[in-house]
This record gives C-alpha cells, sequence and structure tokens, in this order.
C-alpha cells in the first residue's frame, strides 16, 4: 500500500523538567498531513510551536524534555527522515552565511552531502530559476532584502529535494506587502514542486492565504484545538476579497480566541 | 573600457588622498624634529638624558656608512623573526586552545585557570624557569613569546564560537551529523573576522614580548639585549634609535595586518550580515 501520509503524529506529549516543577508543552497532539499538501499551524506566543517544530524535523530536543506518544514522518522516525535528507527546514530568520554568495549559499547542503560540482551546478540553476533569483546570484545575503534573504534559504532547503518541507514563521519579520509577496511566491514554488508543506505562523491571514488546513493550537499545554479545511481556489488573489474568504478568516479567529483563553 | 575613478589595488598609496596625507606626515615630523633639536640645544641637556636629532643622525651615519660589524637594524631584523615565529605559533596553538575550551564546559573550567596564569606571571620571572628546562636558546625564548601572546586568542576564539547562533548549528545539524562538516564550512569560516582583529593584538604585543624575553635570556643577537647593553655603556642615540626602528617595524607589521583584514573583510562582505 503506497503511505499518502506525510506526518503522522499520535498523542504527542512533551514535558519540560524544570527545577522543581514540570512543564507541559505539549499534551496529546493528534494530526495527519497528506503528500503534497500545503498545511498551516497557528496558535498563541509560546505555545509550543517551536518545540513541536524541532520534534518533527527530527533536532535534538534539550536533555531535559520528556516525550511520550508517536511522530512518523514519511513513515519512518523524524531523525531518520532528516538523516535520510528528506526534511528540508526553513527557519525564522534567515540563517545565511554571511561569507557565501546566493548561489553557494543554496549550494551549502550540496556541498555537504558530496554532490558533484556538475550535479550542484544544474541543481543550482535550476533553483535559481525557479525562485527568480538569477540575476542575484553573485549576491551576498548582506545586499539582499529580508524577503530576498528567506527566499534564498527557501532556495537552499529545496536544494536537495526534500518531500517535506517544515517553515517556521519565515515571513514573520516582514512587512505586510512583502509578506502577501513572499505568499504568492511560496504558493508557485509549491504548485510547481508538489512537495508537502507545514507552515507555522502566527498570522489569521497568512495562513488562511496559503493552506488547504488549518490546525489551531492552544495555548500551554498545546493540544489542537480545531482543524478547518479551507476549500478555495489557487492562487488566491482573486479569492482574498470574497466573502468566504472572510468567513475562514472569522472562524480562525474564534477559534483562536477560544483556544488562548 | 571602464575607467575606475578611484585607483585601487596596487596603486592604493598614489592616491591623491593618500598623498597629501604623507605630506602631512612628514611636515608634521620635520617640524617635530626642528623643535625638538631646538629645545634640547636652548636648555643645553646633555646627551645622556636626552640625545638631539642631529646626534640621531650621526649615530645612524655612523653605524650604516662606516661600521662593518651588526648594526641595530640587523639585530632589529633578527628580534622580529622571532617575533613572527612566535606569533603564528601563538595563533595556530592559541586557536587551538580556543577551539578545546568551547567544546567543552568542564575542559574549560579546567584549563581556563592556567591559561589566565600565563597573563599574571610575569615574563622575566618566568625566563629563568624554563631556560632552566629548556635552555638559553631560540626555543625558550618563542615558548615565551607565545606564553605571553595567548590569553587574548584562546578568550576571543572560545567567545566567537560560542556566539555562533543556535540555528545554525541546528540547520547544519539537518545536513549532516559529522562534526568536521560542521567545523569545516561554519565554524572555521566564522572565525576568521576574529582572528583578523586579533592578529592586530598580537602583532605588537608579540614584538614587546620578544624585546622583554631577550633579557634575562641574554640572546646575543637580538635588539632587547642591545639596547639593554647600550643604555649600560652609555650610548644613548643608540638606544634611542633602536626603540624607533623597532616602532616603525612594530607599526609597519601592525598596517600589514589591518590591510589584509580589510581586504578581506570587503572581499567575503564580512560583518555586514
Amino acid at each position: 500500500m503506497v503511505n499518502t501520509k506525510a506526518i503522522e503524529v499520535k498523542r504527542l506529549s512533551a514535558d519540560f523538567k524544570g527545577d522543581g516543577k514540570d512543564l507541559n508543552v505539549l499534551s496529546n497532539i493528534n494530526f495527519t498531513i497528506s503528500k503534497g499538501s500545503f498545511n498551516c499551524i497557528i496558535g498563541p506566543s509560546g505555545c509550543g510551536k517551536s518545540t513541536l517544530f524541532r520534534l518533527l524535523s527530527g533536532l535534538p530536543t534539550r536533555d531535559s524534555c520528556k516525550i511520550s506518544g508517536s511522530i512518523r514522518v514519511l513513515g519512518k522516525k523524524p531523525e531518520t527522515a532528516s538523516r535520510n535528507r528528506e526534511i528540508g527546514l526553513v527557519l525564522q530568520k534567515p540563517t545565511l552565511l554571511e561569507w557565501r554568495d546566493v548561489q553557494s549559499n543554496i549550494a551549502l547542503p550540496l556541498e555537504i552531502m558530496g554532490y558533484t560540482k556538475e550535479k550542484q551546478e544544474e541543481k543550482i540553476s535550476e533553483l535559481l530559476n525557479l525562485l527568480d533569483l538569477n540575476e542575484y546570484s553573485e549576491y551576498r545575503p548582506s545586499e539582499l532584502s529580508g524577503g530576498m534573504q528567506q527566499k534564498v534559504s527557501i532556495g537552499r532547503a529545496l536544494a536537495y529535494d526534500p518531500e517535506l518541507l517544515l517553515m517556521d514563521e519565515p515571513f514573520g519579520a516582514l512587512d505586510e506587502i512583502n509578506r502577501r509577496r513572499m505568499n504568492n511566491e511560496i504558493i508557485k514554488i509549491w504548485r510547481k514542486t508538489k512537495k508537502t508543506i507545514l507552515f507555522i505562523t502566527h498570522s489569521i491571514d497568512e495562513a488562511v492565504y496559503l493552506s488547504q488546513k488549518v490546525m489551531v493550537l492552544s495555548k500551554k499545554p498545546s493540544t489542537i484545538h480545531k482543524t478547518i479545511n479551507i476549500d478555495l481556489e489557487y492562487p488566491r488573489e482573486k479569492e482574498e476579497n470574497s466573502s468566504k474568504y472572510f468567513k475562514y478568516i472569522k472562524e480562525v479567529r474564534g477559534y483562536l480566541n477560544e483556544a488562548s483563553c | 573600457m571602464i575607467i575606475q575613478k578611484d585607483l585601487s589595488g596596487l596603486f592604493f598609496w598614489f592616491k591623491k588622498s593618500n598623498l597629501v596625507k604623507i605630506f602631512k606626515t612628514i611636515l608634521f615630523l620635520t617640524i617635530l624634529l626642528l623643535t625638538w633639536e631646538l629645545i634640547i640645544t636652548k636648555f643645553n641637556i646633555p646627551k645622556r638624558i636626552i640625545p638631539k636629532p642631529t646626534d640621531l643622525f650621526n649615530f645612524l651615519q655612523q653605524e650604516f656608512l662606516n661600521s662593518k660589524s651588526t648594526t641595530v637594524l640587523t639585530k632589529s631584523i633578527f628580534s622580529f623573526k622571532d617575533a613572527l615565529i612566535g606569533f603564528f605559533l601563538s595563533l595556530l596553538v592559541g586557536t587551538g586552545i580556543g577551539i578545546t575550551l568551547s567544546k567543552s564546559k568542564t575542559v574549560d573550567a579546567i584549563l581556563f585557570p592556567f591559561l589566565f596564569l600565563t597573563q599574571i606571571v610575569p615574563v622575566p620571572a618566568l625566563a629563568p624557569v624554563l631556560a632552566a628546562i629548556l635552555g638559553y636558546g631560540q626555543t625558550t625564548k618563542i615558548f615565551l613569546i607565545v606564553l605571553f601572546t595567548i590569553f587574548p586568542i584562546a578568550v576571543i576564539i572560545k567567545n566567537a564560537i560560542l556566539n555562533i547562533p543556535e540555528n545554525y548549528t541546528l540547520l547544519l545539524h539537518t545536513y549532516t551529523r559529522k562534526r568536521f562538516a560542521i567545523f569545516k564550512h561554519l565554524i572555521l569560516p566564522s572565525l576568521v573576522p576574529p582572528l583578523l582583529s586579533v592578529m592586530k593584538i598580537v602583532a605588537t604585543s608579540s614584538i614587546v614580548a620578544t624585546i622583554i624575553t631577550e633579557l634575562p635570556l641574554s640572546v646575543k643577537n637580538g635588539i632587547g639585549k642591545d639596547i639593554y647593553n647600550s643604555f649600560n655603556n652609555q650610548l644613548i642615540p643608540r638606544v634611542w634609535v633602536s626603540v624607533i626602528i623597532i616602532s616603525i617595524i612594530s607599526l609597519l607589521f601592525f598596517n600589514c595586518i589591518s590591510f589584509f583584514e580589510k581586504y578581506i573583510t570587503s572581499k567575503y562582505k564580512y560583518g555586514q550580515y
């Protein structure tokens, strides 16, 4: 049977052992994400979104963190999926290496993973085309705007062709106009590459604009408060002012309000 | 054809603004030397206290035109050579220690007090002890220079590594679990700017250390010992000229490194992101 689930989380809980008091960060989280879909997780700040992100990406958590339940990413443990290079990460900050120009920043994972020079060049030109970054290939990160930097970091995450893209509030630092521009870009990229995307955000508008499924997290100990399926056509520039779009926004806001008090 | 407005590269020194700068410096030096000469002659200050510029020039003339033995310049260059060896060795070992300290808190706690000790024990006091073990040769001298200069290197490198934001290490962790790959692609390149700035500190202090160590170790060909001997023999102009020569060497060395630093940081756009 073909596994169509990209992520499957069952009864996931995470506790941090502090001095004297335990902090229950995640409690009984259940969700599945199907392959090739665009999903958002939205929640009040400090609700454990980042902990969830870390667990899903297979990064080491702090020693004091106790985890129960199961996480399956592409049918494997997150660590294995990460080791198999099936997960691409886009972090809150672009995290580019300042001494490398755009193309060699994109090439960084390829270099580390030991791709041949020709393979690297082929991949870079493909990605520069996809991201419309051709004329900037020799710019350094310091010469690019925030949105552009994040675009480069998306390119870097796509470089080794991972099945799943995990994005942790990548456009959180951008202004409204640039954020919308980047939202359109990411939708374009998603539709071209058919990757599975899990996008963490704290903007209601962004969540509704981007995704097919929005999961609302409650405040600590967090759990999935509600899941909303967004049934709107892509690209969503036209839908943005429709009453249906506002209805979704209202719905998500309502759940988010419920979840944070 | 592109015509560059500002000449750069090899023609760096021929830029108009630089010529003006050089002219101003020469003018300043001339005025300084003249007033110096006039004040000494006017108040009849004896040579053994402060020599006149003419005394210094007389000495220089004797030294470079008449004498066949080793001059203060060759001795300075001899000392500078040792300072250079100490400088590079110290950079190498200091960086190594800095990296080791950043890796483990336990190692840091054990090693750091010893490292700190190198800063509080005076070199002249330590020299005889080390000489008894390693002998009165070049080895001891280089060892002392390294000891004198290593502290800031190790501390700055350690802090630079610890200050690399966590998300960078996490990100590279998703590409590889090999520590060496992370070291090569992330840590080593991030060490370039702090290494360049600490090089400037150590450039001058390695020369100072060389001169100080020569005295207790009685290094024959060094300028440090020569300064001391000249002073004891009342050859005051020789002392002054030696000090000036060694200062000029330090300054040139420092400027070379500054130039190198500017070149690297502008080429790789360090420190702007």
